[in-house]
């Protein structure tokens, strides 16, 4: 009896934080998921203290605050992936101090061509509005005139990449200068960069535009910015509507994972108490709950979300607590249930009771602290299972879509073909982050479990 | 009778633990001839279990070590193969009563196929000559027939212990080793037990090795005692001798903390508790809780002194004891 | 002034027990028609098997169980039905001392918070008076120096550590009685003493009436003022200690004496006269003497439940030999 009483004590690890801390990393998987953590963590706290919520949100529910970058951009840092040196977007920005004609100078040694090519203009005119003459001059010397244009309001934007008639103009040009055939369509950025070859290449070197403003009235004046469209843009590029998914992606971080930890702690501390409750009370109240334990079990959760998205589209926040009213009369009950009743007769519950503890104390104080370890890596080990869920009921499109989260990305992805069209960064990147967050949590989940277990360790 | 049944000699088992080794049995040596019984007594951690199995070369996955000599029928069984050893020895020249037995009995089984299954097993007999050998055993040891076809949970706590006791018996061993064989059991009915094993000592010539925490139980069955401390014997003697001359100061300490209902004592326990076995003392291993402990005892392993004839201890005092 | 502390009047606990959903319910009897009187500052022991009800007996009386029918004063006020709220005031007023010292203490306190629960649920002093409390009762149970003790864990004391602070706590509220339930026997033989006679300095200098439940009679000899003896729920016999060791009446008394197994090496020559069989079950137990089954002077007038003889001063018995 103390015999082996005096050999399990040699086992029982002490529960400090810090002598948890120190078994956790005796394992590698254990050091791996802090790894992983810390770096959550990490991006967590740049998150939050460089970009202000409120500014995110903002940012990422603007249609204008990204009209100078580029649609669907690759990460700069896949762009290596594909051998080429993609471009970045350039911004040749005129004032309206300059003299008039404005030429300015710039250089374009990329081996693929920009997306687009857009001059926003902004004007100050009284009466008849400035109309300004676009050249464009090739490092070879090629000189051309793009367009005349003529201002239509004070912000006005020249779209030259869509015009029609200037790439139909181009285009015709080029292929009488080409003179061979060729099996590649002219686009506009095309026609601006292009060797004039039978193979699809750039022209490296020095670009000149100029621009020849006639103003009706001494006092007007005009000022603008070129902006060639790279291809490249940000660590995790930019969506459909040019938002950089970084956004979405850095304050992804934060409101999955807490939303995660949130439902996780939620779920299993009143799954705690309300086991509890039903283990050390039982007759009446424990039928009750057994009962409707049963009956939840039984109910199929995810139509019932969908069914509540038709009516409410759910922030983050509010779908956290459906989540957990949806949850936490789940199975968990029964397995914490049954760990209450074996923690109920042992002596030193009825030592409590004979010096007068009250129900509560007893439950909150003398059981729950005896069943939380065994209980702590299955916490642990849920949490991506519930981030996971955000990211499916997004996919469902239950979700706020005014909400930067990963699941949003991934919604936004597929519904605009990603993969269909190639943007596979678009589907990975956030995937990978869930799957860091499913392999992080997992595998503390398993050396926590580990160490409370100490049977475990024998196998 | 002196024909010696089992000898120990110089008998070392150490356990691997995550903590270290632990020594739990060091340089035990005894003999025990035919119709004797010994008695090992000790307290929690003292190695007693740890001997008592391994005389059966009983031992755990984490076992480290084994060295020394158990001879039985003049062969050390700790150098035959697993396969002679099961064949020749186990079960049929020693046997085991474990401790808490007789929650150890297959609930499934029937008693009387417990019993008899050490028959089939070790000596290949047919099922109907093993039971009814096994019930001439159990009504031996005073469990009738009828009781014989039940379950285990059917029993009462006193009648398991029985069986178990019967299922060591039924292959005729020459000693049995038992493990605290009355420690659940109520004192009357503990009383009935021995009551048995002392008929099957006379009438059967049987040898017992006879592992206890109480010393005064031993009493009704040891013809020889031991002391068990921190995985060594520090004291052994002729059952008189021992009352009436403990000589190791822990035995005498051990007989002055047990009570008695006819003699008006003085009660003292013993301060401390024992040693662990992997930290072990330097020197005597009891000299931490000793009363009377000296310089020699702190840093030099007391020898075996003999005390007369065959009282043997492993105590400095030991010696000067007699002229007292 | 009334000394009597705690009257017990035909108490009697029964347990339902179902055995399918839509059975007749059974009960074990576990406590049969008990009668019994403290007074303040006296001691009694509850001797008996297990089975015997003293367990169940102690725990009734600190209203752990509920009785089933009978009545329990404890000073003059009847807590027979009182329910969980109004009877606070009871369990600051009593103790409980447990078997198991390690299961008896929640492992995740520490020794301080251990010792303080029961000062803050009955809002005895703040913060620093029971800070100073503590300090003494840990003095008072002889664990020092007290400051190495409140920072431990209970898994970081040894059995004898544990029990101590067991009894400290049951003793902190400065409770009028404490019912100690077999406190030492989870304990090493050495180390019992030294437990039981602390108990026993604390009950006398505190003033607390004792109710010691134990199966070893052995440790009752100076321990308590009467000894009472219980068989299957019933109170077979009382007396004041010396006299019913030096004369018991009751035949199950007399067979719990003289199965005590005394340290005497003579004992192994000697086969003792034992009540065969085992104590009954407590469903259907026989009608009657329940110990007649078992007893050597069964009479036919045994068929009828025996009456309380007062055989003589201050010494009560429960069999038909005695009622003439």
């Amino acid at each position: 009896m103390e015999e082996d009483n005096k050999i399990n004590n040699e086992v029982v690890s002490e529960y400090t934080l810090r002598g948890i801390l120190k078994e956790v990393l005796s394992y590698k998987a254990g050091v791996a998921s802090l790894i992983i953590l810390l770096f959550f963590l990490g991006i967590t706290i740049y998150t939050v203290v460089a970009f202000p919520y409120s500014e995110a949100i903002r940012e990422w529910n603007s249609s204008s605050a990204h009209l100078k970058k580029p649609r669907n951009a690759v990460p700069v840092w896949w762009g290596l992936f594909s051998g080429k040196n993609l471009p970045r977007n350039i911004d040749v920005t005129f004032n309206s101090n300059e003299s008039n004609p404005i030429h300015k100078e710039f250089s374009f040694t990329y081996d693929d061509f920009p997306t687009e090519i857009n001059i926003f203009f902004k004007a100050k005119y009284s009466g008849d509005p400035p109309i300004v003459k676009i050249y464009w001059e090739k490092p070879d010397g090629e000189r051309m005139l793009l367009e005349e244009h003529t201002i239509r309001s004070e912000e006005d934007t020249l779209y030259l990449s869509n015009n029609f008639s200037l790439e139909n103009r181009l285009s015709t040009d080029i292929a009488s200068k080409i003179g061979k055939p060729i099996d590649f369509s002219i686009t506009v950025p095309r026609a601006l960069f292009m060797k004039y070859s039978d193979k699809l290449e750039v022209l490296k070197g020095d670009y000149k535009i100029t621009l020849d403003t006639k103003f009706a009235n001494k006092n007007d004046s005009l000022s603008g910015e070129l902006v060639i469209y790279g291809k490249l843009y940000g660590i995790a590029g930019t969506d459909h509507l040019r938002r950089p998914i970084q956004i979405a992606l850095l304050w992804g971080t934060p409101l999955d994972l807490s939303f995660g930890l949130g439902a996780s702690l939620s779920i299993t501390f009143l799954e705690l108490i309300i086991a509890s409750i039903s283990g050390w009370f039982g007759g009446i109240t424990d039928s009750i709950i057994q009962r409707l334990t049963e009956i939840y079990m039984v109910l199929p959760f995810l139509p019932i979300m969908i069914m509540i998205s038709l009516f409410y589209k759910l922030s983050i926040w509010s779908l956290l607590f459906v989540v957990i009213i949806l949850s936490i009369f789940g199975s968990g009950i029964k397995t914490t249930r049954a760990m209450v009743l074996q923690v109920k007769n042992l002596p030193y519950i009825e030592a409590a009771q004979a010096y007068g503890a009250s129900n509560w104390r007893i439950i909150f104080l003398y059981i729950i602290p005896k069943i939380l370890p065994p209980v702590i890596p299955n916490l642990v080990a849920s949490v991506p299972v519930y981030v996971f869920l955000e990211a499916i009921l997004a996919l469902f499109g239950v979700l706020d879509p005014t909400q930067p989260t990963w699941g949003r990305v991934l919604e936004d992805a597929f519904q605009n073909g990603a993969l269909y069209k190639g943007y596979v960064y678009w589907v990975i990147i956030p995937s990978a982050l869930l799957i860091l967050t499913a392999i992080s949590f997992s595998l503390l989940g398993f050396v926590l479990d580990r160490i409370v277990n100490p049977k475990l360790k024998e196998l | 009778m002196d024909e010696v049944v089992l000898k120990v000699k110089d008998l070392n088992i150490s356990y691997r633990t995550k903590k270290g080794e632990v020594k739990a049995v060091n340089g035990v040596n005894f003999e025990v001839k035919r119709g004797e019984t010994l008695a090992i007594v000790g307290e929690s951690g003292c190695g007693k279990s740890s001997l008592g199995r391994g005389l059966i070369r009983l031992f755990p996955r984490n076992i480290k070590s084994v060295d020394g000599e158990i001879i039985i029928n003049d062969k050390n069984i700790l150098a035959l193969t697993e396969d002679t050893f099961r064949k020749e020895i186990l079960w049929r020249e020693i046997s085991m009563v474990f401790q808490g037995a007789m929650n150890s009995l297959n609930p499934v089984l029937k008693v009387i196929y417990q019993v008899a299954e050490p028959l089939m097993v070790h000596y290949g007999i047919d099922r109907e000559s093993a039971f009814k050998r096994g019930k001439e055993i159990l009504s031996l040891v005073g469990i009738s027939e009828a009781f014989a076809e039940r379950y285990p949970f059917e029993l009462s706590g006193g009648m398991k212990q029985r069986a178990v006791i019967a299922m060591a018996l039924i292959t005729n061993p020459k000693i049995i080793i038992l493990d605290e064989p009355t420690s659940a059991l109520d004192i009357i009915t503990q009383e009935n037990i021995i009551n048995l094993l002392k008929a099957l000592k006379s009438e059967l010539g049987l040898s017992f090795i006879f592992i206890t925490h109480d010393i005064a139980l031993t009493s009704e069955l040891a013809d020889i005692m031991a002391v068990m401390y921190a995985g060594e014997i520090v004291e052994i003697s002729p059952v008189e001798e021992f009352y009436n001359n403990p000589s190791h100061i822990y035995t005498k300490l051990l007989l002055e903390s047990v009570p008695t209902l006819k003699e008006d004592k003085d009660l003292k326990s013993i301060p401390g508790s024992p040693p662990s076995l992997i930290n072990l003392p330097k020197g005597c291993r009891f000299h931490p809780r000793c009363p009377f402990a000296m310089d020699i005892c702190k840093t030099k392993e007391p020898p075996i002194f003999r005390v007369s004839g065959n009282h043997f201890a492993k105590c400095y005092l030991a010696r000067g004891d007699k002229d007292e | 002034m009334n000394d009597e502390l705690l009257r017990v009047e035909n108490l009697k606990v029964w347990f339902e027990i179902r055995k399918g959903f839509l059975s007749r319910p059974m009960y074990v009897r576990a406590v049969e028609d008990v009668n019994l009187t403290l007074n303040k500052g006296e001691s009694i022991s509850l001797v008996g098997e297990s089975g015997s009800g003293k367990t169940t007996l102690g725990k009734t009386i600190l209203r752990l169980y509920k009785p089933t029918s009978g009545k329990i004063f404890f000073e003059d006020k009847d807590i027979t039905n009182v329910d969980s709220n109004n009877i606070k005031w009871y369990r600051q007023a009593t103790g409980l001392v447990q078997q198991d010292p390690f299961g008896a203490l929640p492992s995740h306190f520490n020794i301080y918070r251990i010792l303080e629960e029961p000062l803050i649920i009955h809002n005895l002093g703040n913060r620093s008076e029971r800070r100073e409390l503590i300090f003494k009762m840990l003095e008072e149970v002889r664990l020092t120096p007290v400051e190495d003790f409140i920072s431990k864990y209970p898994h970081m004391l040894s059995g004898g550590q544990m029990q101590r602070v067991v009894i400290a706590r049951a003793l902190i509220t400065k409770p009028k009685l404490v019912v100690a339930d077999e406190p030492v026997s989870m304990l090493d033989v050495s180390v019992r003493v030294e437990v039981l006679e602390l108990l026993k300095n604390l009950q006398e200098k505190l003033n607390t009436s004792l109710i010691y439940i134990t199966h070893d009679l052995a440790t009752v000899r100076t321990f308590t003022h009467w000894i009472f003896t219980m068989y299957a729920g019933e109170i077979v016999e009382k007396a004041l200690t010396k006299d019913l060791i030096r004369e018991p009446f009751h035949p199950y008394t007399k067979a719990l004496l003289s199965s005590i197994p005394e340290p005497d090496p003579n004992n192994r020559r000697i086969i003792k006269e034992v009540p065969p069989g085992e104590p009954p079950d407590l469903i259907n137990p026989p009608r009657g003497c329940r110990f007649a089954p078992r007893c050597s002077h069964r009479m036919d007038i045994c068929n009828e439940s025996p009456p309380e003889v007062e055989i003589a001063n201050k010494h009560w018995v429960r069999c038909w030999l005695y009622k003439r």
